[in-house]
């Protein structure tokens, strides 16, 4: 299972550092969200807001008890010499491989419970005492697709000494927040959105430090790729078969490698005449081949795309193959390449050995390439 | 008659792109009956860029080679 997140921020005008702090660690078994606003604003709450994420999600990810984690928490801050106090507020939602979360408020806001339909609903929370501080609590599951968005006080405060009196409040937040539901669908990005919104209400001059952050449950998603023909024909249709089986989504890259795949799945094999990048060679289709391009060529380009975009938003508007194949690639969380190494005559003149061969250096770059974006990646050589 | 036109990684390094265009234009010009394919690959990737024209594989340099060919393929038939 895979958490997705988004934090958006902005500073209180005037300031250069955001006095509130947001930090998200995951470990295997789960992913832990801390949100901390920490006293007052600029340096002083910054270092209190760090300090508040950092101690307790580094106890938090280590097992320890939010009641301890609180604790060490208050006797580790420094104290302000003006106001005499030690204070910051904190928020921790800890969502476990099955959908199962832990909720935490300590003077946030209540968040925003949005599920995979887009309804927003507030949490249910216990309270409860710890030390001198009102801890709210919750236990709930998350399905596939929902959302949780925890907010810093800016966010329902947006608009005081700006547009309104008293600030949009939770319920006008909520308003906003169903209006881009609607308009957006459910996707961690809102956070961005309520950021700007809130922004607007300060009439682009913040009162205070404002962050939302929104995390999504969803299934992990896989990609298979299969490029080059194997080395022993023999394997041909073995390799199909680990392409096939897998429910996730299938790439085959290579003229030969998908006439490989169309002739042991019998399908036809449809090649495009479109160019829709002079660099690129057109795409074919198989039924029940995600996609289905050139060989070295497209991954090369694939390679310069990947180098060039974060994420997938940052990928040219463009229909060729390694746009396409760079898109599924950025969108998935786990990658398995099936590499054939039958070395193509035609590619080949310049007799290289084979670890050395065009393909190999190729996977090799984009095994690297994919490793920095944190995937997952399974390789097998056939 | 039918022109399959190879787009395998050599062909289209050698120009493919140029004879698919070439073709397309003689087609719209001269109104002729021509179904214009792209497959992956004709088997002689040594002789890039390949083309089979009327089940015939031929390796022509340039598009004007490859028009050349496909009116006198027209030529014989008629």
């Amino acid at each position: 299972m895979q958490v997705d997140t988004k934090v958006a921020n902005v500073s209180k005008k005037g300031e250069e550092l955001c006095g509130d702090n947001v930090e998200v660690v995951s470990n295997e078994q789960s992913t832990i969200i801390v949100l901390s606003d920490g006293l007052g604003s600029g340096v002083k709450a910054n270092i209190l807001a760090n300090l508040t994420t950092k101690i307790a999600s580094k106890l938090l990810e280590n097992g320890i008890s939010i009641d301890e984690a609180v604790e060490t928490i208050t006797k580790t801050l420094p104290v302000c010499k003006e106001r005499q106090l030690a204070y910051s507020t904190l928020s921790v939602l800890q969502i476990f491989n099955d959908g199962s979360c832990y909720l935490v408020e300590i003077d946030n806001p209540p968040s925003f419970f949005i599920n995979n339909s887009g309804q927003v609903s507030q949490l249910e929370m216990s309270e409860r005492q710890v030390g001198d501080k009102e801890v709210r609590e919750a236990n709930f599951k998350l399905e596939e697709g929902d959302m949780v968005m925890l907010v810093s006080d800016g966010v329902v405060h947006a608009g005081i000494e700006g547009l309104l009196n008293f600030g949009l409040g939770w319920s006008g937040i909520n308003d906003y927040l169903k209006q881009y539901l609607d308009k957006y669908g459910t996707t961690p990005e809102l956070a961005q959105k309520i950021v700007d919104l809130s922004e607007a209400y300060y009439c682009m001059e913040p009162g205070d430090d404002t962050t939302a952050v929104i995390a999504q449950f969803r299934e992990e998603r896989a990609v298979t790729l299969f490029t080059g023909p194997p080395k022993d024909e023999a394997k041909d249709n073995q390799v199909v078969q680990k392409l096939i089986e897998q429910g996730d989504k299938k790439v085959v890259c290579g003229g030969t490698t998908a006439q490989i795949v169309a002739r042991e799945l019998d399908k036809e094999l449809e090649v495009k005449l479109e160019y829709y990048d002079q660099d690129v060679p057109p795409t074919s289709e198989i039924e029940g081949i995600d996609l289905v391009t050139e060989g070295l060529l497209t991954l090369n380009k694939t390679l310069e795309r990947l180098e060039e975009a974060e994420s997938e938003e940052d990928l040219p508007d463009k229909k060729d193959g390694a746009t396409k194949l760079a898109e599924l690639l950025l969108t998935s969380d786990d990658v398995n390449l099936l590499v054939g190494q039958a070395v193509n005559s035609a590619h080949q003149s310049l007799k290289l050995p084979e670890e050395m061969s065009i393909r190999n250096q190729i996977i090799k770059k984009l095994v690297a390439k994919l490793n920095d974006k944190g995937k997952e990646i399974n390789l097998k050589w056939f | 008659m039918k022109v399959k036109v190879c787009i395998g990684t050599p062909c289209h390094l050698m120009g493919a792109q140029n004879l698919v265009s070439a073709l397309e234009k003689y087609k719209s010009k001269h109104e002729v009956e021509l179904k214009i394919e792209a497959v992956n690959c004709l088997d002689n990737c040594n002789q890039a860029p390949a083309v089979e024209v009327a089940g015939e594989v031929y390796a022509p340099a340039t598009p004007q080679e490859l028009i050349e060919i496909v009116k006198s393929k027209q030529s014989s038939k008629k």
